[in-house]
């Protein structure tokens, strides 16, 4: 027989590298967004916390601010400056805390009528004065001007928001009923677009393109569908299955797992999926490859994100609910992670000629 | 041997042919071979290299593309894996050849039996059975050499039952039987007639067509797949039973929830429902039925003397199966008579003899006209039914050929395995925290498209209507309380739609 090599030698990674957070939260952790200024690190928590953390100084990280809020937090970010950190959950409200405003406690900015799911900051289409949207399970999104207690605008949905996120001009939300709702935000009192998600199962997370061209979209059956907003474009959307596992080679049952988070890599564009069956991988959206992956974790990981210059990519593993309250032991782990992106992970691969 | 027939292969043609590890197909030349696998297995998708290996094609994806490769493209379930190395015909595993060698010949013969069942010629070398033609002549006995012939049957019966070998009243008795595996590679098939052997001792004493009882213990077996029939090892079954009986065989090769028993009859020998009524009457195992077929008559190898005559009755059929049932339930005390006359212990398995006679009873009280006539009927039917199972067995062998993804559902009998679910556990009811897993098929739709067709997909979180952060924000211990108001929220029906049971589209 000829040799053969084992094929999971060059596209696994190792979580060798990888480092915990000290002092993580003592619950699960439902956000993570690094400041796009500096290396500080927001995690938000269902023990109704957002912890800032500055990885900078220490490679483990050092807690320098927290955000109390009445319930569990289920979404933080950053301002575009790396000034404010802005989060938002269960308590139907989202507060804003300055991190140059030396010690000053977070300020409610927002209020709705259910918890809020997802939030970000925005910057407004005239002004660039940034401005944050918060996307609730009252079905409604609200745009804030983070200085007067009413919104700027508000948007109605037929169904909960389950996510949201937004990069340069798009804004994309993907409500319960499968539907994603695309808004240009020159004009945001007007959904642009709503399309039919092309995954046949709830919709968990939309993460936009770096260049605001589209977004990917993770759904809870083991699928990611990368989708292109303009319309011209949108035949080069695709989806593919990911995060499942075939309990035994030749066995007929595969597990299908959650896509819990996808993450952009900032400089290369390149994406990042991570789900509730443990592991996390790099994709290549151009070239429809998995750039890597990596072995599981020993737990499922509930939140990613890259750091600013894509070099760190923090992930969190905590338990996701996905199987239930019954899996919720105190055994399952609960920390946040920080692995050092190799450059040629991330990379996207050159085209290959035909032969 | 005999002289090779215009247009149809020799055994030892076929089995010189190559053919292919990964998906079972044979072609003229080797070199035609291995331009296919390189083709079709070994090509990279990607750049669509052509590589000579499996473990090439897989080197090169990790080099090239930084990508594993998991499977063989384009192959059967069973040989998708990485591991054998094929080139050509070199590297195929000696039981898997052999295996297919079976195949081959098992198939050959069966053909060669549905050829010659369905020209009706004279087996090579004169049958040894005097009534003749098969499906197509009506033959007609009377009453007497009927009950005569039931006689002898059932003494052999009782002889074969006894372990002894067939009188040598009739040629069908077992030693075609016995030959003919011999002839073919013997170690399948002694364990199944063995078993044979035994049941028949066990519930089918009296029973006149031992070719039928065979084939339906065999049949019966081959349902819940043991391991003699897998694939095939169904095929080699052919050569002994009738045609009829290999499809059924080959039908539960791919998709086992087939339910051939119940379609069969229907399909192929209206005989079957009757037998089948009879049965379900007697209460005896369900699928003799099908081996009651008139159609199993046709291997020649089979002598049909016994059940010559009876085929016609067969046909019948198209008698209303109340009426076979009335004749055994509670048949004119004339005909029970006539019966208890011959002797007959137990009904069971007269059900193929049973059918015959209501007719040649009426015939024989009265006139042999109105017989001529319906027994007319019932054999150009039953030749009706000849050719649909020639169409289907051909349409079997041609669904087992092309690759099992995908073209299996070519198979108009394919029943998907699993059943499909439904998607959405209902949330209407109360939000329990455990999201409820549920094997859904709806991906047998695609995986039909893909090689994966068997495959079912159990989802973790599979709760469509809420998502995962909803069903924690549920939990009491991270209800949120605004302030002010005194109900948790649980109850707070705006906050979680779940709860009222509404989903608004």
């Amino acid at each position: 027989m000829a040799f053969l090599r084992s094929p999971q030698q060059l596209t696994i990674g190792t979580l060798d590298k990888d480092l915990q957070l000290t002092s993580p939260p003592e619950d699960s952790i439902s956000s993570l967004a690094w400041s796009p200024a500096a290396n500080y690190l927001a995690a938000a928590s269902w023990d109704s916390k957002i912890r800032v953390y500055d990885v900078t100084s220490s490679n483990t990280g050092v807690g320098v601010a927290a955000i109390d809020f009445g319930g569990p937090v289920l979404s933080c970010h950053w301002s575009g400056n790396g000034q404010m950190v802005v989060g938002a959950g269960a308590d139907r409200t989202a507060r804003i805390l300055d991190l140059g405003a030396n010690g000053a406690p977070a300020q409610q900015v927002a209020a709705h009528d259910g918890p809020i799911r997802s939030v970000r900051f925005f910057e407004a289409p005239n002004t660039n004065a940034p401005m944050v949207v918060t996307g609730s399970w009252d079905r409604t999104i609200k745009y804030w001007d983070l200085r007067t207690p009413t919104p700027a605008a508000q948007l109605t949905f037929p169904e909960r928001v389950y996510s949201l996120d937004t990069k340069k001009k798009l804004l994309v939300i993907a409500t319960a009923d499968r539907n994603l709702h695309l808004v240009d935000l020159n004009n945001w009192g007007a959904v642009w677009r709503t399309r039919e998600s092309p995954l046949k199962h709830q919709s968990r997370v939309v993460t936009c393109f770096l260049d605001g061209s589209g977004f990917a979209l993770g759904g809870i059956e083991g699928r990611i569908s990368f989708q292109y907003a303009s319309d011209q474009d949108h035949a080069k959307s695709y989806s593919f299955k990911c995060h499942r596992e075939e309990v035994e080679p030749g066995k007929s049952v595969t597990n299908v797992w959650t896509i819990n988070d996808v993450s952009v890599h900032p400089v290369h564009g390149t994406f990042s999926s991570c789900g509730s069956d443990g592991t996390y991988q790099f994709w290549d959206k151009e070239r429809k490859n998995r750039l890597k992956h990596y072995p599981k974790v020993g737990g499922s990981i509930s939140a990613t994100s890259f750091s600013r210059g894509g070099s760190i990519f923090a992930y969190a593993v905590s338990y996701d609910w996905s199987k239930g309250y019954a899996h919720n032991t105190p055994n399952h782990p609960n920390k946040i992670m920080l692995h050092p992106v190799l450059e040629v992970d991330c990379q996207p691969r050159q085209a290959i000629g035909r032969r | 041997m005999g002289k090779k027939k215009r247009g149809h292969p020799d055994v030892e043609e076929l089995l010189a042919r190559p053919w292919c590890y990964y998906c079972e197909r044979d072609f003229d030349d080797l070199k035609i071979l291995i331009s296919h696998q390189k083709a079709k297995h070994f090509k990279c998708e990607r750049c669509g290299r052509r590589l000579n290996t499996a473990g090439g094609l897989s080197v090169h994806m990790n080099q090239v593309h930084k990508e594993t490769l998991a499977s063989v493209d384009n192959s059967l379930p069973n040989r998708q894996g990485l591991e054998v190395e094929i080139f050509g015909m070199e590297g195929i595993p000696a039981e898997v050849a052999q295996a297919h060698n079976q195949r081959i010949i098992a198939g050959f013969y069966q053909a060669e039996a549905e050829r010659r069942a369905a020209t009706g010629n004279p087996t090579p070398g004169g049958s040894a059975n005097p009534a003749g033609g098969q499906a197509k002549k009506p033959k007609f006995e009377s009453p007497a050499d009927l009950k005569k012939r039931l006689a002898e049957h059932k003494a052999r019966k009782a002889e074969q039952a006894a372990g002894g070998s067939s009188g040598g009243n009739t040629p069908m008795a077992n030693s075609p039987m016995g030959q003919s595996p011999g002839a073919f590679n013997a170690s399948p098939f002694p364990p199944p007639q063995a078993t044979f052997g035994a049941t028949q001792g066990a519930g089918y004493g009296s029973f006149s067509q031992e070719p039928y009882t065979q084939p339906a213990v065999a049949y019966q077996q081959s349902y819940p797949q043991q391991p003699p029939f897998s694939g095939p090892p169904g095929a080699q079954y052919q050569p002994q039973y009738s045609p009829p009986q290999q499809y059924p065989a080959s039908q539960s090769f791919p998709p086992p929830g087939y339910p051939p028993g119940q379609s069969f009859p229907g399909q192929q020998f209206g005989a079957g429902s009757p037998p089948g009524s009879f049965n379900s009457y007697q209460g005896p195992p369900s699928h003799t039925p099908p081996a009651h077929g008139g159609l199993p008559n046709r291997p020649p190898s089979l002598p049909p003397a016994p059940g010559l005559p009876q085929r016609p009755s067969f046909g019948a059929p198209a008698v209303p199966p109340y009426q076979m049932q009335q004749l055994h339930q509670g048949p004119p005390p004339h005909q029970q008579g006539g019966w208890g006359g011959n002797g007959w212990k137990g009904q069971d398995q007269n059900s193929a003899m049973s059918s015959a006679y209501p007719p040649h009873s009426q015939g024989y009280n009265g006139d042999y006209s109105t017989n001529a006539s319906s027994v007319d009927d019932l054999v150009s039917g039953a030749a009706r039914e000849a050719d649909d199972i020639d169409e289907i067995i051909r349409m079997a062998e041609a669904g087992i050929k092309p690759p099992k993804k995908g073209e299996a559902s070519q198979l108009p009998i394919t029943a998907p395995a699993s059943t499909v679910t439904s998607n959405a556990p209902t949330a209407a009811a109360t939000p329990t925290p455990a999201p409820e897993t549920t094997d859904t098929t709806e991906k047998t739709e695609q995986g039909e498209k893909k090689a994966k067709k068997e495959k079912s997909i159990k989802m973790i979180y599979s709760d469509n209507d809420l998502s995962p952060e909803e069903r924690m924000a549920m939990m009491p211990r991270y209800a949120f309380v605004p302030e002010g108001k005194t109900e948790t929220i649980l109850v707070d029906a705006a906050t979680l739609p779940g709860i009222t049971g509404t989903v608004d589209a």
